[in-house]
């Protein structure tokens, strides 16, 4: 029972924190090996970037292959999202494709940049991040500091933090009052029924009263 | 672009709703403060009405009552924060 009380939050919580970890922008520091397009047939999830005025079975995709510093690939694609979800008003996917080649470098010779993305990487999905933006970075080691994601989540914890005080007050003030009083009347109720039944108890209950009137008056039982 | 104008009008019109029933609340919840107090302080009925009178005068020129307006401040300071890092950092 006790397991229901934490259940349904916990799956609140879990399903709003995913929400989040794929809708705001994260950093990777890579190297980029190379840049493809490729048709890519519409599937249900993340092509709900396609302008909402076409319907098509196919659409092209660019694709930005990158490398990690140890070496792992890590393949972003790099598409538009337009004015629909996530909102990133990204236009520029063209752009973007001409910088991330522009900056295309060897092993010999690494030339490390800073995607950001949002998304994620789910190969038995077919999934990519989508990059939305490429830079230089000052070396394979620089410290990225997410100021978009921490002013964010300070800015959510405020809003949270100001409405459940809000909320607080209101139960203090309003609801408070009003359930003790629900609970001293209830008890004011106990305390008479409790009273009667002992009278009652003491004097006998009305319809054995009422046979004692029957019984000869040496007989009776009061 | 049209879109996000009206986007904007309709979350001006959101704050605005939530900022006159907080106002309202306040104003109310104030008042029932006053009224306890008169009441506490066991006064005269006839002063009632000016004592309450001047209670809300100094509400209305109270932080408090000013810091409701933050309802649009806020909203409005982290969109344009968030706008801010997003493209110029």
């Amino acid at each position: 029972m006790q397991i229901i009380k934490w259940l349904f939050p916990s799956i609140l919580i879990i399903l709003l924190g995913s929400f989040l970890h794929y809708t705001l922008p994260g950093k990777d520091l890579v190297r980029v090996v190379g840049s493809d397009v490729k048709r890519v047939d519409t599937s249900t999830f993340w092509d709900s970037e396609v302008p909402k005025n076409e319907t098509r079975s196919t659409r092209d995709v660019r694709f930005i292959n990158t490398v990690w510093p140890d070496g792992t690939p890590r393949v972003f694609r790099n598409e538009d999202t337009d004015w629909s979800w996530p909102p990133y008003l990204k236009f520029d996917s063209g752009n973007l494709q001409a910088e991330a080649q522009s900056l295309i470098s060897t092993e010999a010779a690494p030339v490390w940049v800073v995607v950001t993305h949002y998304g994620w990487r789910i190969p038995i999905l077919t999934l990519f991040p989508n990059a939305v933006d490429i830079r230089r970075a000052t070396g394979p080691d620089e410290l990225l500091i997410p100021w978009f994601n921490i002013f964010f989540f300070v800015s959510l914890g405020i809003v949270f933090f100001l409405i459940g005080r809000f909320l607080l007050r209101l139960k203090r003030r309003h609801l408070d009052p009003t359930l003790d009083e629900v609970a001293e009347a209830f008890d004011d109720f106990t305390e008479a029924a409790e009273a009667a039944s002992q009278r009652t108890r003491e004097t006998g209950s009305k319809f054995s009263r009422w046979l004692d009137t029957w019984r000869a008056k040496d007989k009776r039982k009061k | 672009m049209l879109l996000w104008v009206f986007r904007l009008v309709i979350i001006f019109a959101i704050l605005s709703v939530v900022y006159i029933a907080l106002s309202r609340y306040y104003r109310w919840d104030k008042k029932k403060e006053l009224e306890n107090r008169f009441k506490a302080a066991a006064r005269d009925e006839s002063e009632k009405e000016t004592f309450i009178a001047e209670g809300m005068v100094g509400y209305d020129r109270s932080l408090k009552k000013r810091l409701l307006l933050g309802v649009f401040a806020l909203p409005l300071f982290i969109i344009f924060g968030l706008l801010f890092i997003a493209n110029f950092m």
